[in-house]
Protein backbone atom coordinates (compact mmCIF):
# COMPACT_ATOMS: atom_id res chain seq x y z
CA UNK A 1 0.00 0.00 0.00
CA UNK A 2 1.45 3.63 -0.93
CA UNK A 3 -0.18 7.07 0.42
CA UNK A 4 0.27 10.57 -1.42
CA UNK A 5 -1.64 13.40 -2.16
CA UNK A 6 -4.42 12.95 -5.16
CA UNK A 7 -3.47 14.56 -7.97
CA UNK A 8 -5.57 15.81 -10.86
CA UNK A 9 -5.05 12.94 -12.80
CA UNK A 10 -6.62 10.82 -9.98
CA UNK A 11 -10.23 12.66 -10.17
CA UNK A 12 -11.85 10.33 -12.44
CA UNK A 13 -11.29 7.49 -10.32
CA UNK A 14 -11.78 9.02 -6.92
CA UNK A 15 -15.39 9.55 -8.18
CA UNK A 16 -15.82 5.86 -8.89
CA UNK A 17 -14.38 5.01 -5.54
CA UNK A 18 -16.64 7.54 -3.48
CA UNK A 19 -19.53 6.57 -5.17
CA UNK A 20 -19.08 2.73 -4.89
CA UNK A 21 -17.86 3.22 -1.20
CA UNK A 22 -20.70 5.40 0.03
CA UNK A 23 -23.38 3.58 -1.52
CA UNK A 24 -21.97 0.32 -0.35
CA UNK A 25 -21.23 1.32 3.05
CA UNK A 26 -24.97 2.50 3.47
CA UNK A 27 -26.90 0.00 1.53
CA UNK A 28 -28.11 -1.96 4.42
CA UNK A 29 -29.61 1.05 6.53
CA UNK A 30 -30.72 3.22 3.85
CA UNK A 31 -32.32 2.04 0.71
CA UNK A 32 -30.01 1.86 -2.47
CA UNK A 33 -32.65 4.41 -4.45
CA UNK A 34 -32.13 7.09 -1.95
CA UNK A 35 -28.33 6.53 -2.06
CA UNK A 36 -26.93 6.31 -5.21
CA UNK A 37 -28.97 9.58 -6.79
CA UNK A 38 -26.81 11.47 -3.56
CA UNK A 39 -23.99 9.23 -4.37
CA UNK A 40 -23.48 10.16 -8.67
CA UNK A 41 -24.52 13.78 -7.35
CA UNK A 42 -21.74 14.02 -5.00
CA UNK A 43 -19.07 12.01 -6.81
CA UNK A 44 -18.67 13.66 -9.73
CA UNK A 45 -15.39 13.89 -11.38
CA UNK A 46 -15.61 17.44 -11.66
CA UNK A 47 -16.30 18.00 -8.04
CA UNK A 48 -13.01 15.82 -7.45
CA UNK A 49 -11.42 17.83 -9.74
CA UNK A 50 -12.46 21.25 -7.57
CA UNK A 51 -11.56 19.42 -4.51
CA UNK A 52 -8.50 18.32 -5.45
CA UNK A 53 -7.29 21.95 -6.79
CA UNK A 54 -8.58 23.91 -3.67
CA UNK A 55 -5.56 24.93 -1.51
CA UNK A 56 -8.06 25.05 1.31
CA UNK A 57 -8.58 20.76 1.02
CA UNK A 58 -6.23 18.01 0.98
CA UNK A 59 -6.91 14.49 -0.50
CA UNK A 60 -4.96 11.65 0.76
CA UNK A 61 -4.80 8.73 -1.41
CA UNK A 62 -4.19 4.79 0.15
CA UNK A 63 -3.04 2.71 -3.22
CA UNK A 64 -2.71 -0.46 -4.14
CA UNK A 65 -2.60 -0.83 -7.96
CA UNK A 66 -6.26 0.88 -7.46
CA UNK A 67 -7.50 2.93 -4.95
CA UNK A 68 -8.13 1.43 -1.53
CA UNK A 69 -9.11 4.20 0.57
CA UNK A 70 -8.98 8.36 0.58
CA UNK A 71 -9.51 11.18 3.09
CA UNK A 72 -10.09 14.46 2.64
CA UNK A 73 -9.14 17.37 5.40
CA UNK A 74 -10.22 20.80 4.86
CA UNK A 75 -9.05 23.83 6.36
CA UNK A 76 -11.20 27.03 7.83
CA UNK A 77 -14.38 25.33 7.89
CA UNK A 78 -16.62 25.16 10.99
CA UNK A 79 -19.37 22.97 12.35
CA UNK A 80 -22.80 24.64 12.70
CA UNK A 81 -22.22 24.25 16.64
CA UNK A 82 -19.60 25.90 19.02
CA UNK A 83 -16.24 24.84 18.42
CA UNK A 84 -13.72 25.72 20.78
CA UNK A 85 -10.86 26.46 18.16
CA UNK A 86 -8.84 29.33 16.72
CA UNK A 87 -7.73 27.85 13.62
CA UNK A 88 -9.90 24.54 12.68
CA UNK A 89 -10.02 22.04 10.00
CA UNK A 90 -12.33 19.37 9.26
CA UNK A 91 -11.95 15.75 8.31
CA UNK A 92 -14.75 16.01 5.57
CA UNK A 93 -14.53 12.26 4.57
CA UNK A 94 -12.23 9.17 5.68
CA UNK A 95 -13.41 6.03 2.92
CA UNK A 96 -11.62 2.66 2.89
CA UNK A 97 -12.65 -0.45 0.69
CA UNK A 98 -14.04 -2.76 2.86
CA UNK A 99 -12.01 -5.02 1.75
CA UNK A 100 -9.42 -3.48 3.38
CA UNK A 101 -10.95 -2.90 7.18
CA UNK A 102 -9.51 -4.05 9.69
CA UNK A 103 -5.64 -3.45 8.00
CA UNK A 104 -4.70 -0.12 9.35
CA UNK A 105 -5.58 1.83 6.41
CA UNK A 106 -7.86 4.01 7.96
CA UNK A 107 -5.14 4.85 10.65
CA UNK A 108 -3.03 5.68 8.07
CA UNK A 109 -5.10 8.09 6.49
CA UNK A 110 -5.78 9.77 9.33
CA UNK A 111 -2.21 9.95 10.09
CA UNK A 112 -1.75 12.41 7.17
CA UNK A 113 -4.75 14.02 7.77
CA UNK A 114 -3.43 14.66 11.29
CA UNK A 115 0.24 15.57 10.10
CA UNK A 116 -1.10 18.30 7.75
CA UNK A 117 -3.84 20.15 10.41
CA UNK A 118 -0.93 20.13 12.59
CA UNK A 119 1.60 21.46 9.61
CA UNK A 120 -1.08 24.02 9.13
CA UNK A 121 -0.72 25.38 12.25
CA UNK A 122 -4.47 24.00 13.07
CA UNK A 123 -5.34 23.88 16.67
CA UNK A 124 -9.06 21.48 16.64
CA UNK A 125 -9.89 18.89 13.88
CA UNK A 126 -13.88 18.38 13.52
CA UNK A 127 -15.82 16.10 11.20
CA UNK A 128 -20.15 15.25 11.23
CA UNK A 129 -21.02 11.60 11.08
CA UNK A 130 -24.24 10.02 10.78
CA UNK A 131 -25.54 9.02 14.46
CA UNK A 132 -25.96 5.40 13.09
CA UNK A 133 -22.57 4.96 11.39
CA UNK A 134 -21.76 3.06 14.55
CA UNK A 135 -18.12 1.77 12.49
CA UNK A 136 -16.95 5.23 12.34
CA UNK A 137 -18.52 6.90 15.56
CA UNK A 138 -15.96 4.12 17.31
CA UNK A 139 -13.19 4.62 14.88
CA UNK A 140 -13.32 8.21 15.30
CA UNK A 141 -13.43 7.80 19.79
CA UNK A 142 -10.53 5.34 19.73
CA UNK A 143 -8.79 8.50 17.91
CA UNK A 144 -9.88 10.63 20.82
CA UNK A 145 -12.57 12.51 19.24
CA UNK A 146 -15.46 13.54 20.68
CA UNK A 147 -19.17 14.79 20.33
CA UNK A 148 -19.28 18.25 20.54
CA UNK A 149 -22.94 18.53 18.70
CA UNK A 150 -25.98 17.50 16.77
CA UNK A 151 -26.90 18.88 13.18
CA UNK A 152 -29.35 17.23 10.52
CA UNK A 153 -28.14 17.13 6.96
CA UNK A 154 -29.97 16.41 3.86
CA UNK A 155 -29.53 12.98 2.36
CA UNK A 156 -31.33 12.86 -0.64
CA UNK A 157 -34.73 13.35 0.65
CA UNK A 158 -33.77 12.27 3.78
CA UNK A 159 -33.02 14.02 6.70
CA UNK A 160 -30.24 12.72 8.88
CA UNK A 161 -29.05 13.52 12.50
CA UNK A 162 -25.22 13.42 12.54
CA UNK A 163 -23.12 14.42 15.56
CA UNK A 164 -19.93 16.62 15.16
CA UNK A 165 -17.19 15.32 16.44
CA UNK A 166 -13.94 17.19 17.84
CA UNK A 167 -10.49 16.28 18.75
CA UNK A 168 -8.01 19.26 20.07
CA UNK A 169 -4.29 19.02 18.31
CA UNK A 170 -2.23 21.05 20.59
CA UNK B 1 5.29 12.60 -2.48
CA UNK B 2 4.66 8.96 -1.50
CA UNK B 3 4.96 6.94 2.11
CA UNK B 4 5.04 3.44 2.42
CA UNK B 5 6.16 0.93 4.34
CA UNK B 6 9.85 -0.27 3.36
CA UNK B 7 9.98 -4.26 1.59
CA UNK B 8 12.92 -5.55 1.69
CA UNK B 9 14.03 -4.88 -1.35
CA UNK B 10 14.68 -1.10 -0.41
CA UNK B 11 17.49 -1.97 2.14
CA UNK B 12 20.11 -0.97 -0.17
CA UNK B 13 18.77 2.42 -1.10
CA UNK B 14 17.68 2.75 3.15
CA UNK B 15 20.98 2.13 4.05
CA UNK B 16 23.00 4.49 1.69
CA UNK B 17 20.31 7.05 3.00
CA UNK B 18 20.38 6.45 6.61
CA UNK B 19 24.40 7.12 6.10
CA UNK B 20 24.23 9.89 4.50
CA UNK B 21 21.35 11.28 6.76
CA UNK B 22 23.94 10.12 9.91
CA UNK B 23 26.08 11.71 8.69
CA UNK B 24 24.85 14.91 7.66
CA UNK B 25 23.39 14.98 10.99
CA UNK B 26 26.34 14.88 13.48
CA UNK B 27 29.00 15.65 10.82
CA UNK B 28 29.47 19.10 12.88
CA UNK B 29 29.29 17.87 16.42
CA UNK B 30 31.12 14.54 16.41
CA UNK B 31 34.65 12.85 15.50
CA UNK B 32 34.79 12.04 11.85
CA UNK B 33 36.61 8.58 12.66
CA UNK B 34 33.72 7.33 15.39
CA UNK B 35 31.26 8.95 12.91
CA UNK B 36 32.09 6.24 9.74
CA UNK B 37 32.65 3.59 12.42
CA UNK B 38 29.22 3.99 13.78
CA UNK B 39 27.60 3.93 10.26
CA UNK B 40 29.40 1.49 8.80
CA UNK B 41 28.72 -0.87 11.53
CA UNK B 42 24.52 0.14 11.70
CA UNK B 43 23.72 1.45 8.04
CA UNK B 44 24.72 -2.16 6.08
CA UNK B 45 22.38 -3.06 4.07
CA UNK B 46 22.28 -6.54 5.67
CA UNK B 47 21.05 -4.85 8.83
CA UNK B 48 18.66 -2.77 7.50
CA UNK B 49 16.97 -5.98 5.55
CA UNK B 50 17.04 -7.39 8.76
CA UNK B 51 15.72 -4.32 10.21
CA UNK B 52 13.31 -4.27 7.74
CA UNK B 53 12.15 -7.89 7.97
CA UNK B 54 11.76 -8.01 11.36
CA UNK B 55 8.39 -8.92 12.69
CA UNK B 56 8.42 -6.53 15.62
CA UNK B 57 9.26 -3.67 13.64
CA UNK B 58 8.23 -1.49 11.06
CA UNK B 59 9.84 0.58 9.01
CA UNK B 60 7.75 4.50 6.77
CA UNK B 61 9.48 5.94 3.88
CA UNK B 62 8.39 9.01 2.46
CA UNK B 63 9.48 8.93 -1.59
CA UNK B 64 10.01 11.88 -4.01
CA UNK B 65 11.44 9.62 -5.99
CA UNK B 66 14.32 8.11 -4.65
CA UNK B 67 13.98 8.24 -0.07
CA UNK B 68 14.36 11.71 1.06
CA UNK B 69 13.20 10.36 4.66
CA UNK B 70 12.09 7.16 6.45
CA UNK B 71 11.38 6.20 9.86
CA UNK B 72 11.48 2.96 11.68
CA UNK B 73 9.89 2.28 14.92
CA UNK B 74 9.75 -1.02 17.18
CA UNK B 75 7.17 -3.03 19.32
CA UNK B 76 8.57 -4.48 22.42
CA UNK B 77 11.72 -2.39 22.74
CA UNK B 78 12.17 -0.67 26.29
CA UNK B 79 14.01 2.25 27.50
CA UNK B 80 16.50 2.25 30.57
CA UNK B 81 14.28 4.61 32.67
CA UNK B 82 10.85 3.75 33.70
CA UNK B 83 7.85 4.60 31.52
CA UNK B 84 4.06 4.64 32.23
CA UNK B 85 2.68 2.05 29.84
CA UNK B 86 2.67 -2.06 29.45
CA UNK B 87 3.06 -2.03 26.05
CA UNK B 88 5.63 0.55 24.85
CA UNK B 89 7.16 0.74 20.76
CA UNK B 90 10.52 3.01 20.45
CA UNK B 91 10.51 5.26 17.72
CA UNK B 92 13.80 4.19 16.64
CA UNK B 93 14.83 6.66 14.14
CA UNK B 94 13.55 9.47 12.18
CA UNK B 95 15.30 11.51 9.79
CA UNK B 96 14.28 13.58 6.91
CA UNK B 97 16.44 14.89 4.30
CA UNK B 98 17.95 18.91 4.91
CA UNK B 99 16.23 20.12 1.57
CA UNK B 100 12.86 18.47 2.78
CA UNK B 101 12.77 20.43 6.16
CA UNK B 102 9.33 22.45 7.09
CA UNK B 103 7.38 20.73 4.62
CA UNK B 104 6.15 18.50 7.04
CA UNK B 105 7.41 15.17 5.89
CA UNK B 106 8.69 14.02 9.31
CA UNK B 107 5.08 14.94 11.06
CA UNK B 108 3.52 12.98 8.21
CA UNK B 109 6.17 9.72 8.69
CA UNK B 110 5.74 10.16 13.14
CA UNK B 111 1.81 9.85 12.26
CA UNK B 112 2.42 6.69 10.47
CA UNK B 113 4.30 5.32 13.47
CA UNK B 114 1.88 6.51 15.96
CA UNK B 115 -0.90 4.44 13.91
CA UNK B 116 1.29 1.26 13.52
CA UNK B 117 2.05 1.10 17.00
CA UNK B 118 -1.53 1.23 17.86
CA UNK B 119 -2.62 -0.85 15.40
CA UNK B 120 0.26 -3.64 17.45
CA UNK B 121 -1.92 -2.72 20.70
CA UNK B 122 1.31 -0.65 21.99
CA UNK B 123 0.04 2.27 24.45
CA UNK B 124 3.48 3.98 24.80
CA UNK B 125 5.67 5.93 21.95
CA UNK B 126 9.13 6.52 23.47
CA UNK B 127 12.20 7.61 21.66
CA UNK B 128 15.70 8.72 23.01
CA UNK B 129 17.06 12.18 21.21
CA UNK B 130 20.76 13.42 21.61
CA UNK B 131 19.67 16.35 24.37
CA UNK B 132 21.90 18.52 22.84
CA UNK B 133 19.52 18.54 19.61
CA UNK B 134 16.83 21.18 20.18
CA UNK B 135 15.60 20.79 16.70
CA UNK B 136 14.80 17.31 17.45
CA UNK B 137 13.69 17.76 21.13
CA UNK B 138 11.03 20.95 20.00
CA UNK B 139 9.41 18.76 17.08
CA UNK B 140 8.60 16.41 19.55
CA UNK B 141 7.08 18.55 22.08
CA UNK B 142 4.90 19.91 19.24
CA UNK B 143 3.84 16.64 18.48
CA UNK B 144 2.86 15.60 21.83
CA UNK B 145 6.12 13.44 23.53
CA UNK B 146 7.18 15.13 26.99
CA UNK B 147 10.27 14.22 28.82
CA UNK B 148 10.32 10.59 30.48
CA UNK B 149 13.98 10.22 31.71
CA UNK B 150 17.59 9.72 30.14
CA UNK B 151 19.78 7.03 28.75
CA UNK B 152 23.32 6.72 27.56
CA UNK B 153 24.07 6.70 23.97
CA UNK B 154 27.51 4.44 23.36
CA UNK B 155 29.39 6.31 20.47
CA UNK B 156 33.09 5.35 19.95
CA UNK B 157 34.69 5.59 23.57
CA UNK B 158 32.47 8.08 24.63
CA UNK B 159 28.98 7.72 26.49
CA UNK B 160 26.24 10.62 24.99
CA UNK B 161 23.45 11.32 27.07
CA UNK B 162 19.95 11.30 25.65
CA UNK B 163 16.94 12.33 26.68
CA UNK B 164 14.18 9.95 26.74
CA UNK B 165 10.53 10.86 25.95
CA UNK B 166 7.60 9.57 25.36
CA UNK B 167 3.94 10.04 24.36
CA UNK B 168 0.69 8.19 25.48
CA UNK B 169 -1.39 6.50 22.83
CA UNK B 170 -3.47 4.44 24.85
CA UNK B 171 -5.49 7.40 26.25
CA UNK B 172 -6.05 10.23 23.82
CA UNK B 173 -8.00 12.30 25.89
CA UNK B 174 -5.77 12.09 28.31
CA UNK B 175 -2.69 12.91 26.57
CA UNK B 176 -4.21 15.78 24.86
CA UNK B 177 -4.29 17.13 27.95
CA UNK B 178 -8.76 17.37 28.28
CA UNK B 179 -9.97 16.58 32.26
Amino acid sequence: MIYREAEARDAAALAAFAERVFVSSFEQQVPRAELEPVARQRFTVERQQADIADSASTIYLALDREIAGYAQVVLGTRPKCELDANSPAQLKRIYVDAAWHGHGVAQSLFALVEAQAREQQCDVLWLAVWDRNARGIAFYEKLGFRVIGTTMIAVGNLSLLHNYMSLPLS
Amino acid sequence: MIYRKAAPEDAEQLAAFGARSFVESYAHVMDRAELEAYVSEHYTPERMHAEISDPNGACFLALDPGIVGFAQVRAGNRPDCRLAGAAPAELRRIYVEHARHGHGVAGKLLGMVQAEARLRGCDVLWLAVWEINDRAISFYRKNGFSMAGRQGFPIGNEVQTDHVMAKSLADELHSRGEA
